[in-house]
């Protein structure tokens, strides 16, 4: 089992700029990180001052005279560096030389889209200090997205060199923001996962911006757990707010405080008397070329499944995709799988590799195969509001209580894709833009063999791990489908305005209304 | 629809009232001042048909009921035989029938047979439904046609894409909806035919656009199993096969026989008078009189086109007007109308007249479309809204108020009159511009000559990463579709570009796939290159109907403070914003007597020949330049004389930088001093400067860039907007050298200035023969030659007879090779004589001091 790592949270002002100090220690209670750095871009000192006065620990934000900061946490050294010629000049500025990561700024894209070139401005420095270090840095800046993760090269006498480079900035999305908090490993390997930077606090509320949370706080309501507890009539009679924001705040407030799923309608989370299998895949990225693991739970049979293609490749992408629906039709006549924005990834590109590499199942998926979408049933068709600050299933999952094992933990999704897309990438040293990109020294090597070398370079996927991590995901989507079914259909609105919401019971499952919901679910 | 009925006037021998003899003498008496400059006769063309069990199933031939043009056989025996086709025929060929019998005869084959359709707007879209729904109707099978745009609604779109066979979209549209491909596997599976709509209108970088969505589509249907078939219709171009696979990337058949019939019709060349013989009533000249119509004393076409309009409908020949804007129709219907209402004149009675446009709203057109083919109006003034598809009914006549800008669409507008054989009246009224003068002073350009070359170009590399992004998006992008998107080494820069840049993840061995959660589609505009473009907004309106616009075309023409003119509306630019993620121009409505217009101030830098050859002693080269634009100063100038109100007023813009193609002549350096030295007397006392013995050289190669621009869609399907030029004395890479640049106006480039380097010498002559032979007789032009309103020099210094020795130069001295970078051995001293430019070609001793090796 691998250390921990260090847990980096990297903070954009213009997205904290109306985050007040509640909203701050919030967040950084929730990333729990060993370091915050503050962005360049868009860097506010007065925003920078109060993240320091919140985070009890490393704050690294630009300001003063370029200097080299070093941090060392979990046993990985991090070296924050505020221009590259400090790194140039590594000797009198008092630069280690063995750094696991090196955070420098300056590193940015020169790009001209004319003659498709994309440049990288101190690539030659950070190219010297790599060949110089016993160990393998990884460079990290904030003039990419935190999603960005691209290997360098570069020619020298000696051979070439290789210049792991990841982003700290933003990840770009719809709505607000996302803020990165990037875990890093001892092995050079970073998982990122991502926040977004407005769901603090009182914003954490659905329907609550700046403004609201300001007058919420006028009016003494200064934390969800206040607002939980208000009534609805209370919470309407503030300024700008009206009946269904009031409920829905209400509601938000108790999802997130009390940890639990408020329904907002009592329509069945899935059709009428089915009892689904969950499934989650995992692809080599957001646009699959290949589906290598397929896990499916059934939870009436206590049974756990997965197809994996432990040997991924691409003459042929669908073969778990294919042993998962040849077992599917042989064992379930009418199946309804349920996937956790299903509608959005899952489904659609299993049955997109169904049509391609599985066409004698293609009418059995299309005619007998159903589908559920819980995060789809929940948030789209707003039928519930969930606890957790996303609505991604490990947030959901993790505030309601599901725990998941250590080790499973240590993968995720993107990272088993990034290195599923790798280990299709490594037979193909020869291709050019591979040996331009990534400077595998087997390029230059032709007689080593080129699996050897990969192994020296890259993480090798751990397919046991890769299992479980799955296995993990599946089981929290059953548990979070539960919650989901079993939660409490909406109290009578007149009722609840009535009984003022404060004495309501955290507790009600069991009790009748479930009952009824539940029945009208089997009819 | 278009009808292979055979004409039953021509049986009835109903001719037209009035013929092109009849038309000086039939002119109200005091109007005519000889203004028939020119008059041809077309000859009728004899309908060729085949049977149509020929080529079809004997119950499609049985139902059809008539026989087929020989042009729709024989592109059903091309499409039979797998081939796709490029049908480039006449106006009313019965091009819809192509696809619509192709597509019927494969529906009895198979009925889950599926075709895409694919057309220029969503207007045409409704109106090619009902015609299809008819024929399909009519041949009895039971094919459902679905229109799916943004209008459509999704439950109507989800049964589309479930059910119908053929679906009808636009190419914006269907760049958006190969996103969700998964929804139509089926459709997909099944595709079998792909139409393309006028394909001549996709060019320049529409055209780009619109050639990487077919693209784009074709994999994806591949993926799923399907091998659709091409179907493209094209006007009249020069290039219909090149054209075609351009576009789709596959070859076609070129289908351009025209079996169709035509009667005899009379084309006139209607040139407006002088003022002085103009009538005392026309003085109000008013709206619509831009600088098109500003000119030394002659009539405007504005005026002039719809008084001959309503004279041909007072005479029984009902007749279209074309005019260039929704407003202009407008006011052509009031100007008709005034003129028939004057007393002194004969036309006069019941005249029924409408304007037709797109400001309409579609039951207003529609009533407008059921008089005229009833036959109660007896002529429509319109925009190029009827230029296609629609059906008008019985017209014998048709008139364009100024050139329409192509050759095409020229031949397109007049043939919307004289429907089967029966005879048409035709008049072209120019106006006060080179486009229109040329097309005056050499007729030959419209009637002979080879039509102008669609240009869709691929090497934009800006253009090109955007859809290499949505590709990988759609499905992961592998070495196999290399060939499809721009060969191997192409796409292996662009993939490695994006995984630099982030964007792009894997590799083409294993798969290309986009890295990013939002949709690469929603960045690509069709009018404009690599992303940047523009929104363009009305202040307090939710919404606004113009599409958006590149960078290039907002700093130039959407500056704060621009008056644009859309649609026959004026506006005036409030804001233009482009700090935030999605640039804009904000436009509010206006009512002022002025228009403005930016002047460019132009810089090249950094050239890099890709491609180079000799022309006798100049070397012409092409490839890749920086050029600097500054449009940082407009004037704003009377809308009816055209002077200028206030000039040097700031637009608040940065300078605009864009890496693109070019084309430049270097001049060899024994010519320039001969025609600098022939020229050294010439002084333009605005240019101070210049040196003044160097007004005349510069004069002269000035005067060329200009022409040549303003002649090039003679050649070329091209927007002049989108070229730039500059003439300099030090060309970057050799200051030692003088010479002249044209180049696109789009980051990335178009492929324009690469065509001209390609027929560097046939636009040269053309712009030559511009300068000769305008009207005006000046050494320094007028505005239907040599000046453009743009120019940032303010058309200063221009002169012609500098120009035509160095053009002359240029065209004769192919034979004479000189050696690369050599300096003229000698300078012969007896240039004096190209200063003394004769009027028509006396050449032979006029060999420039140059040539000589």
């Amino acid at each position: 089992m691998t250390e921990r790592g260090a847990d980096l949270l990297a903070l954009g002002c213009d997205a904290l700029e109306y985050a007040d100090e509640p909203a701050l220690c919030d967040l950084l209670e929730y990333a729990d990180p060993d370091l915050v750095y503050v962005l360049w871009e868009g860097a506010d000192v007065r925003v920078a001052s109060r993240i320091r006065r919140a985070f009890d620990g490393p704050v690294i934000a630009p300001g003063g005279s370029a200097t080299c900061r070093t941090e060392t946490v979990a046993g990985n050294s991090v070296v924050f560096a505020d221009s590259i010629e400090l790194l140039e000049n590594r000797a009198s500025a008092d630069v280690p030389p063995d750094a696991d990561y090196v955070v420098c700024e300056d590193l940015a894209p020169t790009t001209d889209r004319v003659a498709l070139e994309v440049e990288l401005e101190g690539l030659g420095t950070i190219a010297d200090y790599q060949r110089e270090s016993a160990t393998e840095t990884v460079f990290c800046t904030g003039s990419f997205p935190a999603s960005y993760d691209h290997v360098w090269g570069r020619e020298l006498e000696e051979g070439s060199v290789r210049l792991p480079l990841r982003g700290l900035g933003p990840i770009r999305r719809s709505g607000a923001a996302e803020l990165a908090r990037l875990r890093l490993g001892a092995d050079g390997s970073v998982t990122v996962s991502s926040v977004p930077a407005d769901r603090f606090g009182l914003g954490a509320l659905s329907g609550v911006g700046p403004t609201t949370a300001e007058r919420l706080r006028n009016r003494g309501y200064d934390s969800r757990r206040a607002v939980a507890d208000a009534s609805v009539a209370d919470l309407r009679s503030i300024r700008g707010i009206g009946e269904s924001t009031a409920s829905a705040i209400q509601r938000s407030a108790r999802a997130l405080e009390q940890s639990r799923v408020v329904r907002r309608t009592d329509d069945p989370v899935s059709p009428v008397g089915c009892d689904p299998l969950f499934v989650d895949v995992e692809t080599d990225g957001l646009h699959p070329t290949v589906i290598p693991l397929i896990g499916v739970f059934d939870p009436n049979r206590r049974k756990y499944v997965d197809f994996v293609d432990s040997d991924p490749s691409r003459t042929d992408p669908g073969t778990a995709t294919r042993a998962f629906v040849d077992w599917l039709a042989a064992t379930y006549d009418e199946p309804v799988l349920a996937a956790w924005n299903g509608y959005e990834f899952d489904f659609l590109h299993l049955e997109r590799f169904v049509a391609r590499y599985a066409p004698e199942y293609r009418e059995y998926w299309t005619e007998h195969v159903s589908t559920v979408d819980p995060y789809d049933w929940a948030i789209r068709r707003d039928n519930a509001v969930l606890p957790g600050r996303t609505n991604r299933l490990e947030d959901v999952a993790r505030a309601l209580g599901c725990e998941r094992a250590a080790d499973a933990e240590a993968v995720d999704g993107r990272t088993f894709a990034t290195r599923v897309r790798r280990l299709l990438e490594a037979p193909d040293a020869d291709d050019p833009c591979r040996s331009a990109g990534k400077s595998n020294r087997s390029a230059d090597e032709p007689s080593r063999c080129a699996d050897e070398t990969r192994l020296e370079c890259e993480p090798r996927i751990d397919w046991e791990r890769a299992r479980r991590y799955c296995e993990a995901d599946v089981r929290e989507l059953a548990a979070v489908y539960d919650a989901l079914a079993e939660a409490d259909p909406p109290a009578d609105s007149d009722s609840r305005s009535a009984a003022g919401g404060a004495g309501e019971s955290e507790d009600e499952r069991t009790d009748a209304t479930t009952q009824t919901g539940l029945t009208d679910f089997d009819s | 629809m278009n009808s292979n009925v055979p004409d039953d006037d021509v049986i009835s021998g109903d001719g037209i009232a009035l013929s092109g003899e009849e038309l000086a003498a039939s002119y109200p008496a005091g109007r005519y001042h000889g203004q028939i400059r020119d008059q041809f006769t077309i000859p009728e063309r004899e309908p060729q048909y085949v049977p149509a069990v020929e080529v079809l199933p004997a119950e499609l031939a049985s139902r059809l009921e008539v026989d087929l043009w020989s042009h729709q056989a024989e592109a059903l025996s091309a499409l039979r035989a797998g081939e796709n086709v490029c049908v480039s025929t006449s106006t009313s060929s019965g091009k819809t029938y192509v696809y619509g019998l192709e597509i019927a005869r494969q529906y009895l084959e198979d009925p889950d047979v599926r075709a895409l359709l694919v057309y220029p707007t969503k207007a045409l879209s409704r109106d090619q439904r009902g015609e299809l729904e008819e024929l399909f109707g009519h041949l009895g099978v039971d094919v459902s046609v679905g229109v799916y745009d943004g209008d459509t609604d999704p439950e109507t779109k989800s049964r589309i894409r479930e059910e119908s066979n053929v679906v009808i979209t636009n190419v914006a549209g269907l760049n958006q909806y190969l996103e969700g491909h998964h929804r139509w596997a089926a459709f997909h599976a099944n595709c079998s035919l792909v139409v393309v709509d006028e394909a001549h209108s996709w060019t320049g970088i529409s055209g780009m656009h619109a050639a990487w969505i077919l693209r784009r589509a074709r994999r994806v249907a591949e993926w799923y199993g399907g091998d659709p078939q091409y179907v493209l219709t094209s006007a009249t171009i020069g290039n219909p096969g090149e054209h075609a696979r351009a576009l789709t990337g596959e070859p076609a058949t070129v289908i351009d026989d025209d079996g169709s019939p035509s009667g005899r019709r009379q084309l006139v060349f209607w040139e407006p008078p002088s003022n002085d013989e103009s009538p005392a009533d026309s003085a109000d000249l008013g709206e619509g009189r831009g600088r098109d119509d500003r000119s030394a004393g002659t009539r405007p076409a504005t005026v002039e086109a719809p008084e001959l309009w309503a004279h041909l409908c007072a005479s029984d020949v009902s007749s279209l007007l074309f005019c260039g804007s929704r407003k202009g129709t407008e006011l052509a219907v009031d100007r008709a109308t005034d003129y028939l209402e004057t007393p002194s004149l004969p036309d006069r009675g019941d005249v029924e007249l409408a304007a037709y446009n797109a400001g309409h709203g579609a039951r207003s057109r529609r009533e407008t479309e059921t008089r005229l083919a009833d036959g109660t109006l007896d002529g429509v003034a319109t925009t190029s809204a009827l230029e296609v598809g629609i059906d008008v009914g019985r017209i014998d006549g048709a008139v364009l108020q100024g050139h329409p800008g192509s050759r095409a669409s020229f031949w397109q507008r007049l043939g919307r009159a004289g429907r089967g054989r029966r005879e048409a009246l035709l008049a072209f009224v120019p106006r006060y511009s080179t486009l229109d003068r040329y097309v005056l002073e050499h007729p030959e350009y419209v009637l002979e000559g080879e039509p102008e070359r669609a240009v869709v170009d691929l090497e934009n590399n800006p253009v090109y990463l955007q859809h290499v992004r949505c590709a990988t998006q759609e499905l992961p992008l592998s070495r196999e579709d290399a060939d499809r998107f721009g060969g191997i080494e192409r796409l292996r820069q662009a993939v490695e570009y994006g995984r630099r840049t982030g964007d792009l993840e894997g590799t083409l061995a294993g798969g290309v796939s986009y890295a990013h959660r939002d949709r690469p589609q929603d960045a690509v505009s069709l009018y404009a290159a690599g992303g940047n473009a523009f929104d363009v907004r009305l202040a307090g309106a939710e919404s606004f109907d113009h599409e958006p616009i590149g960078r290039a075309r907002a700093y130039r023409d959407y500056h704060e403070g621009a008056t644009v003119r859309y649609r026959g509306e004026q506006y005036q630019v409030r804001e233009l914003r482009e700090d935030g993620p999605q640039p804009y121009v904000e436009l509010e409505s206006v009512d002022v007597d002025y228009y403005t217009q930016s002047q460019r101030q132009v810089s090249i830098y950094d050239t890099e020949i890709r491609d180079s050859r000799r022309v006798g002693a100049f070397r012409l080269n092409r490839g890749y330049g920086t050029v600097t634009a500054r449009y940082n100063k407009y004037a704003k100038r009377d809308v009816s004389t055209g002077e200028t109100i206030e000039a040097g007023l700031e637009t608040g813009v940065s300078p605009l930088e864009m890496r693109t193609e070019l084309c430049w002549a270097e001049v060899p350096p024994a010519l320039e001093r001969a025609v600098t030295d022939a020229h050294a007397d010439y002084l333009d006392e605005d240019c101070e400067e210049i040196p003044p013995h160097l007004h005349g050289y510069l004069g002269g190669i000035h005067a060329i860039e200009h022409a040549m621009i303003a002649v090039t869609p003679l050649e070329l399907t091209v927007d002049p907007a989108d070229l730039g030029g500059l003439a300099t004395n030090r060309l970057p890479d050799r200051p030692d050298r003088s010479g002249w640049f044209i180049y696109d106006g789009v980051d990335g480039g178009l492929g324009f200035s690469r065509r001209i380097y390609e027929r560097f010498e046939d636009v040269t002559r053309r712009a030559r023969a511009l300068m000769v032979d305008c009207g005006c007789g000046r050494d320094d032009g007028c505005p239907a030659c040599l000046m453009d309103p743009r120019c940032g020099n303010d058309n200063k210094p221009l002169y012609s007879p500098a120009a035509t020795a160095v053009i002359d130069a240029l065209l004769e001295g192919e034979d004479e090779p000189v050696h690369e970078d050599d300096e003229p051995a000698h300078v012969d001293g007896e240039s004096a004589h190209v200063d003394d430019v004769p009027d028509d070609g006396d050449r032979d001793d006029r060999r420039p001091p140059a040539s000589v090796s």
